[in-house]
């Protein structure tokens, strides 16, 4: 099950599993995020290339308004996914 | 194993319940499970977005052999659609540079050791092997 929410301090918290029937969801939610983003991945147990277009797509909007989006708490298996997108060294991961 | 899905989007719950079976057939663990996810996604995806079967359906099929986790998708009464030709992105691009697409055939590539396509009697088939992790 795939959630997506904004904390009160501005931190987006992703949950479950963010593959391409849950893609524009994702990308409706993250559309609303205007300043620098921290992306909480710690229960996101599943990415796809679907997943990884939004999180890209989102990175390039904020970068060009000035701003960041940093991925944090990354599961192994979901950084494996990063790291074979060639991702891995950037959006900030750790 | 072998199921049939509609060519939809809506059908992907569906494919992770099969892989679920699959691998509690199969005994194989949570690595397994990714990676047969992330490979039957992008493949089944791909199909919805520029599949050529006129029956709108795809049969997923999943076996495990000596060579490995054998995953089937075959379409009916389709024209020709080869996957495997599709160009492979530049992943050491920077991500400014980066175009959308391309990432989920890349995705198949880095996982299989065997990705190949037939069409023969206007039926498309795709082929994958994987090595087993578990």
């Amino acid at each position: 099950m795939f959630d997506m929410r904004i904390d009160a301090d501005g931190r987006v918290v992703v949950s479950g599993r963010l593959d391409a029937s849950e893609s524009e969801r994702a990308l409706e939610i993250l559309d609303g995020v205007k300043g620098p983003t921290v992306l909480d991945c710690s229960q996101l147990e599943y990415i796809s290339s679907a997943g990884i277009a939004v999180i890209m797509q989102t990175y390039k909007r904020l970068l060009a308004a000035g701003h960041s989006l940093r991925l944090e708490n990354l599961t192994p298996r979901v950084r494996n996914v990063f790291v074979y997108a060639g991702l891995d060294g950037l959006l900030g991961i750790r | 194993m072998v199921r049939t899905f509609p060519r939809d989007m809506a059908s992907l719950p569906a494919l992770v319940d099969f892989v679920r079976e699959f691998l509690a057939a199969e005994t194989l663990g949570e690595d397994d499970a990714y990676a047969l996810d992330l490979v039957l996604e992008e493949l089944f995806t791909n199909l919805v977005k520029y599949g050529r079967g006129a029956r709108g359906d795809v049969e997923v099929g999943l076996r495990r052999d000596p060579s490995g986790l054998v995953l089937t998708l075959r379409e009916f009464d389709a024209e020709f659609y080869d996957p495997t030709a599709a160009p492979d992105v530049d992943v050491t691009r920077p991500i400014e540079e980066r175009r959308p697409g391309g990432l989920g055939i890349h995705f198949v590539r880095t996982l299989t050791s065997e990705f190949r396509y037939d069409w023969r009697e206007r039926i498309g088939t795709i082929t994958v092997t994987m090595r087993a992790q578990n």
